[in-house]
């Protein structure tokens, strides 16, 4: 066989791709026959980052392109923010997180805008003013594809603004806008000003509510009234920049590098979701399944944490919730699993609000004691109108009611307001009181449970549920283990969605919830809650990673994940050579992952954080006090033995947590070490 | 004929013949659950076939994750 081999050069896009051409001269049949391969030049097709730079104390704006050798390392979302963040302020300095010198950076992924499920997110990095450690929250939803549409893959917006503005972009158009009339108002009367002052409605905005221009310390940035960039206050950094929305004009679809190759996942996306039972109830309830397990297996988080249940609260189950009050179900772009519940209660819950997730329907449900169904969704929606986290917001009234059942906080402490557990009807009167920080105990609980307990005192402080001062999600370290030591270690306090969950470790082996965790690393079975050792800590350690990349490739955890998800982790290999052409693997992405969690690590050393900010509540190492799973416990001596085994895992140093040199180099984070 | 098992350390009434997928149905559980059958895991694959017997220890955990 004769083979002729045409090696063209060509231009495809930059960097330079390599297209070869083999003809085939004989045997005759084939010499129609032409193979075509495209080859990279250098490790993979992550192109350079388009960053968008607006200053709006000077109203000025340029873009930059961030070199692709750089953007590989740190490939979008988190990682890019943190990179971007590290560029713009000197960690270590004490810089006031409300101050015009803490940029706020909104990043995208070289996935973003692909057609797919869970591709649509968005992250935000800056300092934060609830945890002064680096700030991160991703947000799903439409805008993160359309500001990839518009050309962008992160915009980083420093200084202040002298007046109220809102940013608008249309691919290279950018304009900084007066938002004098829009200060002020709801988030839902803003979009709409907003589409009024540019005379189209073919928008996506990130809109901060009047608690994000009040400064409360956990006020949110939200999109499309019921999502939202919802942990670590970044809405207050926003409202601290004057700063009251960041809109970009609609765009086409990012096209895929294969769009052929693409169709291996997305074509039999509903025989895939029909074999998945968690995807399949995750598109009938939502998020808001989850009460129902919670609470069936003895672990639903109640009374600020002293119960694991309260009565009627059958109420709150998603089921519940699909039968009674859901009027639809809503998606993010390109989302096949439509898991966003939208509520109808007439004079209580507009479903232009959404409805409640899981983390909400705890902590405005059993946190508070409060089995009515009515009163969370409409503390869900004043939420959202008013723009603060659900989580950080719902803890925060419920350990407020447990200092007034234990008489620390008293009623002439809450202006008339009886906050006692199980009255709901509260919500209504504190949430606009805490967005508008009026004096008194609105005032007092916008700083967060944490600072509120410090200034009230009197054993305060033992009723608080936080780290790093982050109100917990609704997961009892109990139950999940593993959470004990990513609650206490995760840079940016206490978060759920920092690791897989501890039930995967009890799966059978022959289904995905076993096998999808040991592509990362071999884990042994646990079957009994409570325990806390280095199986558990190593199960921390390697699926923290594992969600790091997917925050950093800005991906949606409930569409891919290492266990219950739609897509695992075989499945973002191919998502990423037939999306953007990069050939990756599975332990380049748990480098990657790795890389991001260890720049946080970097950024909160320097920032003063240590072991000693490691820490968990008082209230964690408690026995369970009721129900099924009545005296267990994680004990303070095994947290603090896994505390050694995970830092030792990372290649941190013990006290201090400062990565040591091998691991600096490891991951090729000298240059931080080095600012 | 019913017989008596012990499900997460309840004694239950149960009828005879059923397999693990049948109880899963009976008392309520989705089939996204680990079962031990005397200490023993079971397969997913072997909850529609394996009959549950007279005696049975049975513990079963709801395998739940984040949201």
């Amino acid at each position: 066989m004769n083979l002729r081999l045409i090696l063209r050069f060509q231009e495809v896009d930059k960097p330079y791709d390599i297209q070869i051409i083999i003809r085939y001269s004989s045997p005759p049949e084939l010499t129609r026959g032409i193979v075509c391969a495209r080859l990279k030049v250098g490790d993979n097709m992550i192109k350079g980052a388009r960053i968008l730079y607006v200053d709006l104390t000077n109203k000025t704006h340029r873009v930059e392109i961030l070199p692709a050798e750089t953007y590989r390392k740190y490939p979008g979302g988190s990682a890019l923010g943190m990179y971007l963040l590290f560029q713009q302020m000197k960690a270590g300095t004490g810089i006031d997180p409300l101050s015009p010198e803490n940029p706020l950076i909104f990043s995208v992924s070289p996935l973003t805008g692909i057609p797919i499920s869970g591709q649509s997110r968005m992250n935000v990095t800056t300092k934060s003013p609830l945890t002064g450690t680096a700030g991160d929250s991703q947000v799903g939803g439409f805008i993160p594809a359309h500001i990839k549409g518009n050309g962008y893959d992160s915009i980083v917006i420093t200084g202040k603004a002298e007046k109220p503005v809102y940013l608008y972009i249309e691919k290279d158009k950018v304009e900084i806008r007066d938002a004098s009339q829009i200060w002020g108002k709801i988030t839902g009367d803003a979009e709409k000003l907003i589409e009024k002052d540019l005379g189209t409605d073919k928008l996506e905005s990130s809109i901060i509510g009047p608690a994000g221009e009040n400064l409360v310390l956990y006020a949110n940035i939200m999109h499309r009234r019921s999502r939202a960039n919802g942990r670590n206050g970044c809405g207050a950094v926003m409202g601290s920049k004057n700063l009251k929305a960041l809109v970009v004009k609609r765009q086409p679809p990012v096209k895929p590098a294969d769009p052929q190759g693409m169709k291996t996942l997305t074509a039999n996306v509903k025989e895939r979701m029909a074999a998945n039972e968690t995807i399949v109830d995750t598109s009938l309830n939502g998020s808001a399944g989850c009460v129902e397990g919670m609470d069936a297996e003895g672990f639903l988080p109640s009374f600020n944490w002293t119960r694991t249940g309260m009565d009627n609260a059958e109420n709150t189950y998603g089921e519940t919730i699909t039968k009674t009050v859901l009027k639809e179900r809503d998606t993010c772009f390109g989302c096949a699993i439509r898991c966003k519940g939208v509520v109808d209660i007439p004079g209580k819950a507009d479903p232009e609000y959404g409805g409640p997730e899981y983390e909400t329907l705890a902590t405005f449900g059993s946190y508070c004691g409060n089995s009515d169904l009515a009163d969370i969704c409409e503390a869900n929606q004043l939420c959202n109108m008013y723009g603060m986290d659900t989580i950080s917001c719902g803890a925060t009234i419920a350990w407020a009611m447990d200092c007034y059942e234990q008489g620390i906080l008293t009623k002439e402490d809450t202006e008339g307001i009886e906050l006692k557990f199980g009255n709901g009807k509260v919500f209504a009167h504190l949430i606009p009181k805490i967005a508008k920080r009026e004096k008194g105990i609105g005032e007092l609980l916008a700083l967060g449970s944490e600072r509120a307990a410090k200034i009230i005192g009197k054993g305060a402080e033992d009723l608080v549920v936080t780290c790093k001062g982050q109100e917990w999600p609704a997961h009892m370290i109990q139950m999940k283990p593993n959470l004990a030591i990513n609650y206490a270690v995760n840079n940016f306090g206490a978060d759920h969605q920092s690791s897989e969950h501890d039930p995967a470790l009890m799966a059978p082996e022959d289904d995905q919830n076993w096998i999808w965790p040991n592509m990362l690393a071999s884990f042994e079975k646990c079957d009994t809650y409570g325990v806390l050792d280095d199986n558990k800590v190593k199960f921390a350690f390697e699926t923290q990673k594992f969600y790091s990349m997917m925050d950093t490739l800005s991906l949606c955890q409930f569409a891919w994940g290492p266990a219950w998800q739609l897509y695992g982790p075989e499945d973002l290999l191919v998502f990423c050579k037939y999306g953007i052409g990069w050939d990756t693997t599975i332990e380049e992405l748990q480098e990657i992952g790795e890389r991001r969690i260890n720049m946080m690590r970097m950024f909160n050393v320097k920032e003063g954080f240590s072991r000693k900010d490691d820490k968990l509540p008082f209230k964690a190492f408690l026995p369970i006090p009721d129900g099924l799973n009545k005296g267990v416990r994680i004990e303070k001596k095994d947290f603090e033995k896994a505390l050694d085994t995970y830092y030792d895992m990372a290649g941190w140093d013990r006290e201090t947590t400062y990565p040591k040199p091998e691991t600096v180099k490891k991951l090729e984070l000298e240059w931080i070490s080095e600012l | 004929m019913d017989i008596r098992i012990i499900v997460n350390k309840k004694e239950q009434v149960i009828p005879n013949g059923i397999t693990y997928d049948q109880l899963l149905q009976l008392l309520g559980y989705t089939s996204r659950v680990a079962i031990w059958v005397n200490g023993r895991q079971l397969l997913m694959a072997d909850y529609e076939t394996r009959q549950v017997r007279e005696e049975d220890e049975v513990k079963i955990k709801r395998i739940i994750a984040g949201g």
